[in-house]
């Protein structure tokens, strides 16, 4: 009875830093089309429970659009133009690119061991391998962004 | 005292790999006709950043032109997401002197960054180049 209680006690905490919401495969038709001299930007992060308790805010261009949660995606449509995302955990780690008009850029974001405590890096990815990563993800950003 | 010191200090610029040097570069863009110019790899190539990170580019995959800096002729991948990493990460295309890879072009930093060894590419032209 005590390991049933243990594990129930191991299991619901692992679970708490997980994200919360409609599956990709639920709610992908229901994203509107990207508008005409925009791009999109998704942000996604694997459900891996390593490092789950270190949730950063996501940065683009020093504005919030979201946090890095695991198990959780989202995205954001912006003008064309140069971009920085911003991940801060022990140290700040930048991803610089361009987005383009009608453009779709994926952003991974890793967890990884740093000095003392874990780090997410925010990296880019090919849609292909974007896609294949987020049908398991629930979505945690504004519909219509 | 100071060895602990020294020891934690060490660790901590372990996991910190170094930023990349780059320099600030105007892109003039392709004309439309020149956008049209590809090159293929024909061969699998493992570029070794001052970093310490690698990078891949597969034997098949195409490059187009998009323009011009100082430094070269500028390519970017086709259907493909390429980047250079240090202490950041940046998307990247490839800054190239007729085969010769000779840097990389930052395009949401307007910057260039200088390749060292230059590296001969397996490249052959898709479209005239």
């Amino acid at each position: 009875m005590k390991i049933k209680a243990l594990l129930f006690l191991i299991c619901t905490s692992l679970l708490a830093g997980c994200a919360s919401g409609p599956k990709y495969t639920e709610v992908v038709d229901t994203f509107p089309t990207i508008a005409s001299e925009e791009g999109r930007v998704y942000f996604y992060r694997s459900g891996n429970l390593i490092g789950s308790g270190i949730q950063p805010k996501v940065r683009l261009n020093g504005e919030v659009v979201g946090q890095s949660e695991p198990g959780g995606f989202f995205f954001v449509d912006r003008k064309p133009g140069d971009y920085e995302v911003l991940l801060s955990t022990e140290v700040d780690k930048k991803l610089t690119f361009q987005l383009h008009s009608g453009e779709e850029k994926y952003v991974k974001m890793s967890v990884g061991l740093g000095a003392i405590v874990y780090r997410v890096y925010p990296e880019l990815v090919q849609q292909t391998e974007a896609l294949k990563d987020m049908q398991g993800l629930s979505f945690t950003g504004n519909p219509n962004p | 005292m100071l060895r602990s010191l020294l020891f934690i200090v060490s660790i901590s610029l372990a996991g910190c790999a170094s930023d990349v040097s780059r320099m600030h570069s105007d892109l003039s863009q392709a004309l439309p006709e020149q956008s049209i110019q590809t090159i293929t790899f024909i061969d699998q190539v493992t570029i070794k950043l001052s970093t310490g990170y690698s990078r891949q580019i597969d034997k098949g995959s195409d490059w187009r032109f998009v323009g011009t800096i100082k430094e070269g002729n500028v390519f970017r991948p086709v259907d493909q997401i390429f980047t250079v990493e240090g202490a950041h990460v940046h998307e990247a295309y490839l800054t190239l002197q007729d085969k010769t890879l000779v840097g990389f072009y930052f395009p949401g930093e307007n910057a260039f960054s200088q390749f060292e060894p230059q590296l001969n590419l397996p490249i052959k032209a898709k479209e005239r180049i």
